[in-house]
């Protein structure tokens, strides 16, 4: 299959309960390898029947407990008959453990395949830095995360850079092995003793393929999707190009063509809002929130406002948009601005914010997906008129 | 304008609370390039319109050593004649984030208003609640209600409410350039502040052979400044023997303008140690002697020991300290801020009756900083900061022709 044909692979993207920020990694990298039909779903559109129309289910990084709770049942076994049925998922960080069994008393979870990891103990090493991150709870131990940040992944064939915060090292059988931890690089960052920490991840698998039945899981540790990470985006794409554009794509979407006053409007609504939130996000001292089991500090909103900032710029240039429910973005635009505002005043007196971020998080995941959803159906618009927005 | 500049300025009329994005096009940079220059070329497209015109220089906001220069360009009303005031610090540079690189403030608004710009944003918002306090009160409330503690303001105190022709526009808390009395216009427009984040990106028309020079230039700078800092760095001020033992005691930092080397600017503190370098709970335990013309006026004034207080009430009030420092007769620091308070109180339009002093030496470098967006006090001291330099940095950055002339008004 040639890399044109995986180019039209219909790409679904989970951004519901429990996804990180770092979602918006693989909507950069997609775009910028020129995947054009790239969607987001939610933990509803997935229990709603959605996947069948997609080639492909990407589940980043985040929380798998909240991950888990947002699906529930209903939509963990939807995405399993996606799997079963001839999809494709690839799993990062909390995709990846949400997908395999690594405890002989498994989490409710996906539980595709047994694939048990090397940094589950009852007993984990002591850390030296990040306390408020290194752990979590699972039955009777905890994942523990030994590093942070860049490390050197490969095999026999290739070698390259890759980001690490929080996925597993894996141990598989040599036939499901894409890529092993082979190194550490100067800008790895230590959460435990550095030789505790080589033993518990070099040697051990970075990316596995694991097929079943019709479907295929593709299972990575590190963030092969950064942006920072070039080789890592390539190794990527190669992936991509195995898997095969069969599906039909999702429906329609239902949207505003929003012109002229009305745009000018629009756009300067959400400009107003996003600007104001921007700023007030920079000005956030240091925060910390702990959703579920991850720990968001407030440098994660900032990322996420900024990147959002800039697919609402690249969208200033069109005359027309295609939104879909302009004025509920518009609402959660102003819900962003306000929440913001409120966190600032409470952590000012010293109250927790967490509710507030949890919601924060949620609207801003809105906001940004209206937003990349107008900039793909463009992108596809444009491939398909020569510039002109039809 | 595709490089170095926003691609739009912008032209706010306080009148009808509109702003208008006009496009800022690449013949207008090619005539004009930036600063004072460009400044005056906005001020007179719209001088039947009573206009301030706040601009950054070609190079405020990049690499360039220095480059931390906004101009305010108005009618002065002691003079009656247009003139520049240098803002130094971090507000130009501010101005450019903010996604424009000009803000032409036209008419006079109906009610006390204070503009925020923020992101290509123009909001007026209601200064009702602030028209009345104290810079230092009235920065720190715009700051709070728009979230940001970096939020760079252009601000006025009581004198400027009062349009008095000794008011001075405050850079947040701090004394700068203005010597023209554009703070009686701020009160006259009803301006408390104009108000600047941004998170804006420049773009360069070669930024690797750019960043080369600009990096052999801040080695340039750096070597030429040498370890002079502090009153020492500040050499073009008279300050006294007297002013300057008193102020060593009371030194707890110095500090420099936007990307510039030159630590000329001093931090006292004489309500807690100044030896005590942590921050404590005393938000406001001194002043920043950003104005070293003014403060030496000031200490010249009053006892040397109690220039520092008295400087920073000339701030608080939005004084410009070489006006008023003639009109001080206490010596001490509760006698001569008294005078200060009723000074600023005062409701007829004081004349201007000090001598001028600029805030760098005047020269053909201080004219071409005010063109480039570079710290005319650092420019004054580099020779290498000079009209042939930018020109062939423009022309690297633009991609336009520039000579050395451009830099001349």
């Amino acid at each position: 299959m040639g890399e044109k044909d995986s180019k039209n692979l219909k790409i679904a993207i989970y951004i519901g309960h429990g996804a990180s920020y770092s979602w918006i990694w693989f909507v950069k990298t997609f775009d910028s390898l020129d995947y054009n039909e790239v969607y987001f779903l939610d933990d509803f559109d997935i229990r709603n029947g959605e996947l069948s129309n997609f080639d492909c289910l990407v589940l980043p990084g985040g929380d798998p407990f909240l991950i888990a709770e947002g699906l529930n049942e209903d939509g963990l076994d939807k995405i399993r008959q996606f799997v079963f049925n001839g999809g494709s998922y690839i799993g990062v960080c909390a995709g990846t453990y949400l997908s395999i069994i690594f405890n002989d008393d498994p989490m409710p979870w996906l539980n595709l395949a047994q694939i048990r990891i090397n940094n589950f103990s009852t007993s984990p090493p002591e850390a030296i830095r990040m306390k408020y991150k290194y752990l979590v709870p699972y039955r009777e131990g905890y994942v523990f995360h030994p590093v942070r940040g860049s490390l050197e992944v490969g095999n026999k064939d290739l070698s390259f850079k890759a980001p690490l915060y929080g996925g597993p090292p894996m141990i598989a059988p040599a036939e499901n092995r894409l890529l092993d931890y082979v190194d550490f690089d100067e800008k790895t960052l230590y959460l435990i003793d550095e030789d505790v920490a080589k033993s518990t991840m070099v040697g051990n698998a970075a990316g596995i393929r694991v097929p079943i039945k019709k479907g295929c899981l593709y299972l990575f540790g590190p963030h092969f999707e950064h942006p920072s990470y070039p080789e890592a985006n390539m190794f990527l794409n190669g992936i991509m190009s195995n898997i095969k554009p069969l599906a039909p794509g999702p429906a329609k979407r239902n949207v505003t063509l929003l012109h002229g006053d009305g745009l000018k409007e629009w756009m300067d609504v959400i400009k107003r809002e996003l600007s104001s939130a921007r700023v007030l996000s920079n000005g956030l001292m240091n925060l910390k929130w702990k959703i579920g089991e991850k720990v968001w500090e407030d440098e994660k909103i900032v990322y996420f406002l900024n990147e959002t900032w800039k697919t609402l710029k690249s969208l200033q240039r069109y005359d027309a948009l295609p939104i879909e429910s302009p004025k509920e973005l518009e609402v959660n635009a102003r819900h962003i601005h306000s929440l913001l505002a409120e966190i600032r005043v409470l952590s000012k007196e010293g109250e927790d914010t967490n509710v507030q971020a949890e919601k924060l998080i949620d609207a801003t995941k809105k906001l940004s997906k209206g937003l990349f959803d107008a900039y793909f159906d463009l992108k596809r618009n444009i491939w398909w008129s020569n510039g002109k927005i039809s | 304008m595709d490089n170095m500049y926003t691609e739009y300025y912008l032209v706010v009329d306080l009148a009808t609370g509109e702003a208008e994005e006009v496009e800022l096009e690449e013949e207008f940079v090619e005539q004009y390039v930036g600063g004072a220059k460009l400044n005056l070329a906005l001020y007179d497209k719209y001088k039947d319109e009573d206009p301030i015109v706040f601009g950054s220089g070609l190079f405020t906001s990049t690499l360039i050593p220095g480059s931390c220069l906004g101009v305010l360009t108005a009618k002065s009303p002691l003079t009656g004649k247009v003139a520049h005031a240098s803002i130094t610090w971090n507000a130009g540079a501010e101005l450019k984030f903010t996604g424009y690189s000009f803000v032409v403030v036209k008419n006079k608004a109906a009610e006390p208003t204070y503009l925020w710009l923020h992101d290509e944003i123009a909001d007026f918002v209601d200064a009702s609640s602030i028209w009345g306090k104290d810079t230092w009160e009235a920065t720190d409330a715009i700051r709070d209600e728009q979230g940001e503690d970096r939020i760079q303001l252009l601000i006025i105190g009581k004198a400027g409410e009062n349009k008095l022709t000794t008011a001075q526009v405050i850079n947040n808390y701090w004394g700068d350039g203005d010597r023209f009395g554009f703070g009686a216009l701020f009160g006259e427009k009803n301006l408390k502040a104009i108000a600047m984040r941004g998170m804006g990106e420049l773009e360069l028309d070669d930024a690797d052979a750019f960043l080369e020079k600009a990096e052999d230039l801040f080695k340039d700078v750096v070597a030429k400044v040498g370890a002079a800092k502090g009153f020492d760095a500040a050499d073009y001020a008279d300050i006294s023997a007297d002013l300057k033992a008193a102020a060593a005691k009371q030194t707890h930092r110095v500090d420099a303008d936007f990307n510039s080397p030159l630590a000329y600017k001093v931090y006292l503190k004489y309500r807690e140690d100044p030896s005590v370098m942590d921050m404590t709970d005393n938000w406001n335990p001194g002043v920043l002697v950003s104005d070293p013309i003014g403060f030496a006026a000031i200490g010249k004034a009053v006892n040397p020991d109690a220039a520092g207080e008295v400087l920073e009430k000339v701030f608080r009030l939005g004084l410009n300290p070489v006006a008023v420092a003639s009109k001080l007769t206490a010596k001490d620091a509760a006698g001569a801020i008294a005078e200060l308070e009723k000074l600023a109180e005062s409701s007829e339009a004081e004349k201007f009756d000090a001598v001028f002093s600029p805030m760098a030496p005047e020269s053909e470098r201080t004219e071409a900083a005010y063109i480039a967006g570079i710290c005319p006090v650092l420019a004054a001291k580099v020779d290498t900061l000079n009209a042939d330099t930018y020109a062939e940095l423009a022309s690297l950055t633009t991609g336009l022709d520039f000579d050395a002339d451009a830099f001349k008004m």
